[in-house]
């Protein structure tokens, strides 16, 4: 039997009277890589958030591992093993790439700790393995503001896998970046799922067939479909959402 | 000695000829310059506690003066009921201050009678502000209020503290300040205190700053956010520098006060405030050493223009001041270090094309 990494219940998100997410289940498994797609405004970002604990939920449950993480604080809900990629790449520009990733390394993040942390040649030696899985070795010492785009999505990936989390959530991995990068990073994603749990949010719907098993389609704030690449694609729910369009394959 | 201060050798070897400079300084110089140099050196000391929270951790505080003007209290007050004792001829039996007198009171008020000791007055203000700060950062923070709030938020409290500093007239000595006690104006010795005791925060301020610690602080200020989402406390990571930094303006504060002899509402209020965030901003942020570079300069400046042009020297300081921000928007540190790092690049042949560009453009370079 497998067991659930995530699962919600219920869930619900309310913003000034617009219903975001909509009496929302949905779960994860252990080891397990999926993909959310869904339109514009469906909710994606926003399951993100509440997972990560950017804002409460308006109601329901979010259940790690079987414990109620609604409502925590962001810096419980990531020690418990959950860390996110940000839909614009988010690293701090004015660091250099590898002072970056030392800020994803696991541990020391309370105040006083972090006094007495050293950046070990074991961490170096970590640090220099991840960078070489995201293409970024020879970049170490530049500051992450001379990045291009796609290498800033990479870097953050990077120290998001630095950070160890049971649960990864990645939202929009491959915005910005050219075919082979994304075709990269498709392979890089794979990677490093396997070892732990990811949620990739994306539109790509080519990049999406090189690394999904399981799909789910957000619309609305709830769940509209779910299931493997091909059952998703022929669904016909899916494809009146996506406007006129044939098949979700032709969406954007 | 290398490992101890985190300095490559030919830096460590700059920073004690700068601190020998420092010290024989007042031996060739009259005692007015030397006083003058060591008020200077209690701005340093407050310019570099506001670049720890302002230039590594990006909170713009327009109310770290509070923490200055207050350890200025502490020690302006203790030395003169200490005065008020030792010259029973000019204050009566009673020894109590002159502003107290004037303002009705016949006795000093219980709760400050420790302050006659001054050795309980010292380490009790910087105590003292420390946990103000520690209280204003825990509403301030653990609320998520940054930038321009924050700014505000300091602001109006550095106004609060001026207020009632003029308007407690009995305790204060009001707008007058508290005057006409002894100073330690003129004595090499605590000139050589003062020097010490700078060179211990700026290594206090490095260790901070250069410690996995500091890069979290840079973290924040680069984007809180995403330090939060990494499991960071950001608001614990701010209380704390802003309680570290309060601490050591507390005691540059108290040292002023000591050597100048006058402590007055100016020294706790929003101007002195806004001027250490200029002296931060010229010399650069987030450098240390430029934060220490501007408040000397600038004050340097202002003494000096003061007395050579006394008509015009505001206009002059202000038009440096905008001249400098527009050349070196990094501050005189950051434009340095900004051109050492492109040669240091150019030299290893990993100059990203748009800032080899840049160079091109620039016809200074």
């Amino acid at each position: 039997m497998t067991t659930r990494i995530l699962e919600t219940h219920g869930l619900v998100n309310i913003v000034s009277g617009h219903t975001i997410i909509d009496h929302l289940d949905f779960d994860i498994e252990e080891g397990e890589l999926r993909v959310l797609v869904g339109p514009n405004g469906a909710g994606k970002t926003t399951l993100i958030d509440l997972i990560t604990g950017r804002f409460p939920p308006t109601a329901g449950q979010i259940l790690f591992r079987g414990q109620n993480i609604a409502g925590w604080p962001r810096h419980r809900i990531y020690g418990i093993g959950i860390s996110r990629k940000f839909q614009v790449p988010t690293v701090y520009e004015n660091l250099t790439v590898f002072e970056n990733m030392a800020i994803g390394l696991r541990g020391h993040r309370r105040a006083f700790s972090s006094l007495v942390f050293r950046v070990t040649s074991e961490h170096a030696a970590q640090i220099e393995r991840i960078l070489a899985q995201v293409n970024l070795l020879a970049r170490a010492a530049d500051e992450a503001h001379t990045l291009s785009h796609g290498e800033k999505q990479w870097l953050e990936i990077g120290m998001v896998v630095a950070s160890e989390p049971r649960l990864m959530l990645l939202d929009e991995p491959t915005t910005g970046m050219t075919r082979d990068e994304t075709n990269t990073t498709a392979k890089l994603i794979k990677e490093i799922a396997g070892a732990r749990s990811v949620m990739v949010v994306e539109h790509d719907m080519s990049f999406v067939r090189q690394i999904a098993n399981k799909i789910t389609v957000l619309h609305q704030g709830q769940k509209l479909a779910e299931g493997s690449v091909r059952e998703v694609e022929n669904n016909l729910k899916v494809a009146e959402v996506y406007l006129g369009r044939e098949k979700i394959s032709a969406a954007p | 000695m290398i490992g101890l201060t985190g300095l490559s050798r030919s830096q460590l070897i700059i920073a004690l000829a700068v601190i020998a400079g420092f010290f024989v300084f007042p031996l060739y110089a009259g005692a007015f310059r030397t006083d003058q140099l060591g008020l200077f050196l209690c701005y340093v000391m407050f310019a570099l506690s506001l670049d720890l929270i302002w230039g590594f951790t990006g909170i713009l505080s327009l109310g770290n003066a509070i923490y200055f003007g207050g350890g200025a209290y502490f020690i302006g007050l203790a030395l003169k009921l200490q005065y008020a004792a030792t010259h029973a001829t000019r204050y009566g039996e009673g020894a109590i201050p002159d502003f107290m007198t004037w303002n009705g009171l016949t006795e000093i008020p219980r709760w400050m009678r420790p302050l006659r000791n001054v050795w309980f007055a010292a380490p009790a203000g910087v105590l003292a502000m420390g946990f103000l700060a520690f209280v204003f950062g825990v509403i301030t923070f653990k609320r998520h209020i940054y930038g321009v709030y924050c700014a505000v938020i300091t602001l109006a409290e550095s106004l609060i503290f001026e207020e009632l500093i003029i308007e407690k007239q009995a305790y204060t000595g009001g707008f007058n300040g508290i005057t006409d006690y002894d100073s330690y104006s003129g004595s090499l010795h605590f000139y050589w205190v003062i020097l010490a005791v700078t060179v211990f925060f700026f290594w206090l301020s490095r260790k901070l700053t250069t410690t996995h610690f500091g890069m979290v602080l840079r973290s924040i200020r680069e984007n809180e956010l995403r330090s939060e989402f990494f499991g960071f406390e950001v608001a614990n990571y701010k209380i704390f520098v802003f309680t570290v930094a309060a601490m050591m303006s507390a005691v540059a504060g108290g040292l002023y006060a000591a050597l100048n002899g006058i402590v007055s509402h100016q020294d706790i209020g929003p101007i002195l405030s806004i001027e250490g965030v200029i002296w931060v901003a010229v010399g650069g942020r987030g450098t240390l050493i430029g934060s220490m570079v501007g408040a000397i300069l600038v004050k340097g400046a202002q003494s000096l223009l003061s007395e050579q042009f006394a008509w015009i020297w505001d206009l002059l300081v202000g038009f440096m001041f905008i001249l400098i921000i527009v050349l070196m928007p990094d501050g005189i540190m950051g434009a340095l270090l900004r051109r050492a790092r492109r040669r240091r690049a150019i030299a290893a042949g990993r100059m990203p094309a748009y800032e080899a560009a840049r160079i091109e453009e620039t016809p200074t370079t």
